[in-house]
């Protein structure tokens, strides 16, 4: 009698554990890429699966080795793991390029390393993505960076950065095919408030300029290219709406006053936003 | 007996010891608890969600992270494979509410103007009638203006190809200048021009970027536009390709009051010559809306492929391919059955 009590408990028990940890293991694996750096380690502090890129190529260049690297981390996640990325900055416009191309050439090259991880990626968690660029890096490409500006912002030309309608990655993509929540920031303190004054008057005409009219940005970025506006447009409040390029995909998620385009990259929390607990 | 308890406990535990290995192994590390139960600053607090008539409100975008609840943003996650499930990946639904037809995106006029620092009123305005151009593009007219506080004044104005200094513009109206790039001796790729326009007090700089391609298909003559056997929308047309290889063609599809619908694509792999390429809309996009009408394919784009999937050619054209009149019932009733899809959809769990 007691023998079958102890064996039907345990059964039981391993049943239940086997639920629970199913349930838990649905969470997802996630992966963490970096943005435009001349400093690659540390950058998330010390959270894990962090890929590590040279920030300083063209989207074409640089995105499949960044593909090959997040291959290598997902290697890492537990098999059947739903894979959830979460790319910063211009770490976003290598991944949108990644899954896009991936989505779009899924059944013609199925073993393309794109491809590979579009299918294995259930979603993406954008944060202050560079859909589009920024006049930062306009004046950095045409040699007209101050030192000071050059030492805050960086001083290796990426056009892929610049306000360029050819080089951004919603030039050469357009939908992920994989569900996108966005991230974004108003806040453009920060580097004593230059950049965030310079994107400012980006696109805003002399007549708007003087009616006090700014074009919002996390002061490194425009908030129409964190939002993945289809167009490079005039978004003069926090909470200005714009048309996706491919709205199928797109979500906009969380909207932060309190963090520029970076100081919250260590804070775990807000990295790893969404994630069960 | 007291073996059979041993044998038991024994499995028991190392299931447990197994089942909490594979769980510590899919968390992501402890962590602090910063910021998590952080009251909202008042910056977000006084934020008001301003509605207007034409735009979308994310309800959610105002919320301190501890409101973004897992389960809630993976419904969200959800919703969207749900919505595509019914598709095949070729063809794609595309509200005119909330997004744009890409093509006709990518190949708008590029306008730009630049203030300047000093915010003395001083603007420089850059104007191209495209992005992209091909060798059959001679000579392209770009168009600058130079203004201060909204009124054409005459500056010293210099052009940069590729920051390689060209030439000095003298203007054609009071602060009007015309350039006109010399796409016969450029190479093929993208290229940047930068305007440095000299006001009494400062210098304003612009720039624009342009792509020059080669010629490598052209259409050649509409065939067909018709609903097949299976009820999917056909358009059938003939180009010429200059090239051998793999090439994508993309379309965009528009109901007979110009309202966009979607987008399809496809991939083929030609020679030389004249081909016979059709692009397919999977019918159950027109179905779904149970709309009749006559359908347009608009816009084409055609680009050759790699073997790192990037692109070239950029060969666009507005091409205005008619069906004759469908009625909605003669499209494809049958939802795809996206495997992929359903295989994501499997992952997500809902309690």
């Amino acid at each position: 009698m007691t023998d079958k009590l102890l064996v039907r408990a345990t059964i039981l028990g391993i049943l239940v554990l086997i639920c629970t940890s199913s349930l838990h293991a649905q969470d997802g694996c996630h992966i963490f890429i970096h943005g435009y750096t001349a400093h690659q380690f540390n950058y998330f502090g010390d959270l894990p699966r962090q890929v590590l890129w040279d920030s300083s190529e063209e989207i074409e260049v640089s995105a499949p080795k960044v593909a090959r690297k997040i291959l290598e981390e997902m290697e890492t996640c537990p098999p059947g793991e739903p894979i959830i990325l979460r790319p910063h900055s211009y770490g976003v416009a290598q991944v949108h390029y990644i899954l896009g191309k991936g989505f779009q050439f899924q059944d013609y090259y199925p073993e393309h390393d794109f491809v590979l991880i579009y299918k294995r990626t259930l979603e993406v968690y954008a944060y202050t993505g560079a859909y589009h660029g920024t006049p930062l890096m306009d004046l950095v490409c045409s040699n007209r960076v101050t030192a000071a500006l050059g030492s805050k912002f960086g001083k290796s030309c990426v056009r892929s950065l610049t306000t360029s309608y050819i080089d951004n990655v919603f030039a050469k993509v357009a939908s992920p095919g994989v569900p996108t929540h966005l991230i974004y920031s108003s806040n453009r303190s920060g580097a004593l408030g230059t950049t965030g004054t310079i994107i400012a008057s980006h696109m805003v005409g002399f007549l708007n300029f003087a009616k006090g009219i700014r074009n919002q940005n996390d002061n490194t970025l425009p908030i129409y290219a964190t939002r993945a506006c289809a167009e490079k447009q005039l978004m003069p409040e926090r909470d200005s709406n714009c048309k996706k390029l491919d709205s199928n995909y797109f979500i906009d998620f969380h909207h932060t006053h309190d963090f520029n385009h970076t100081n919250f990259l260590k804070m775990k929390d807000f990295m790893q936003m969404g994630h069960n607990e | 007996m007291n073996k059979k308890k041993n044998i038991l406990l024994t499995l028991f535990s190392l299931v447990i010891l197994l089942l909490t290995y594979r769980n510590d192994s899919t968390k992501s590390g402890t962590y602090e608890k910063q910021g998590i139960n952080r009251r909202p600053s008042s910056a977000i607090e006084k934020t008001e969600v301003r509605q207007k008539s034409n735009q979308v409100q994310s309800p959610e975008s105002n919320l301190p992270i501890s409101n973004h609840n897992f389960l809630s943003n993976r419904k969200r996650t959800k919703e969207v494979y749900q919505r595509m499930l019914t598709l095949p990946s070729s063809t794609q639904p595309l509200d005119p509410r909330s997004t744009v037809d890409p093509l006709e995106q990518k190949f708008k006029a590029q306008e730009k103007s630049v203030l300047g620092s000093h915010h003395q009123g001083n603007e420089l305005v850059a104007r191209i009638p495209k992005s992209y151009f091909s060798k059959e593009d001679i000579y392209v007219p770009f168009h600058i203006k130079t203004l201060t506080e909204s009124a054409p004044v005459n500056t010293t104005l210099q052009i940069l190809i590729n920051n390689q200094e060209t030439k000095e513009l003298n203007p054609i109206q009071t602060g009007i200048y015309q350039y006109h790039l010399p796409l016969a001796t450029m190479k093929e790729g993208s290229h940047m021009i930068t305007i440095i326009a000299k006001f009494k007090n400062e210098e304003v700089i612009n720039q624009l970027h342009f792509r020059l391609d080669s010629n490598l298909v052209r259409q050649i003559k509409s065939n067909f536009a018709d609903v097949d056997a299976q009820g999917n929308l056909v358009f059938s047309n003939d180009y010429e390709f200059f090239e051998a290889g793999p090439y994508l063609l993309e379309g965009t599809l528009y109901t007979e009051n110009d309202v966009l619908i979607g987008k399809a694509q496809t991939i083929f792999t030609v020679t030389p010559g004249i081909r016979t390429v059709n692009l397919e809309f999977y019918g159950y996009l027109i179905h779904q809306r149970k709309e009749s009408g006559h359908f347009n394919l608009k816009n084409i784009q055609i680009n050759q492929v790699d073997e790192n999937l990037v692109t070239r050619g950029n060969y666009v054209k507005k091409i205005n391919q008619v069906t004759p009149y469908l009625k909605w019932q003669q499209l494809n009733s049958r939802p795809f059955e996206n495997d992929l899809i359903q295989e994501k959809l499997s992952l997500i769990n809902e309690d």
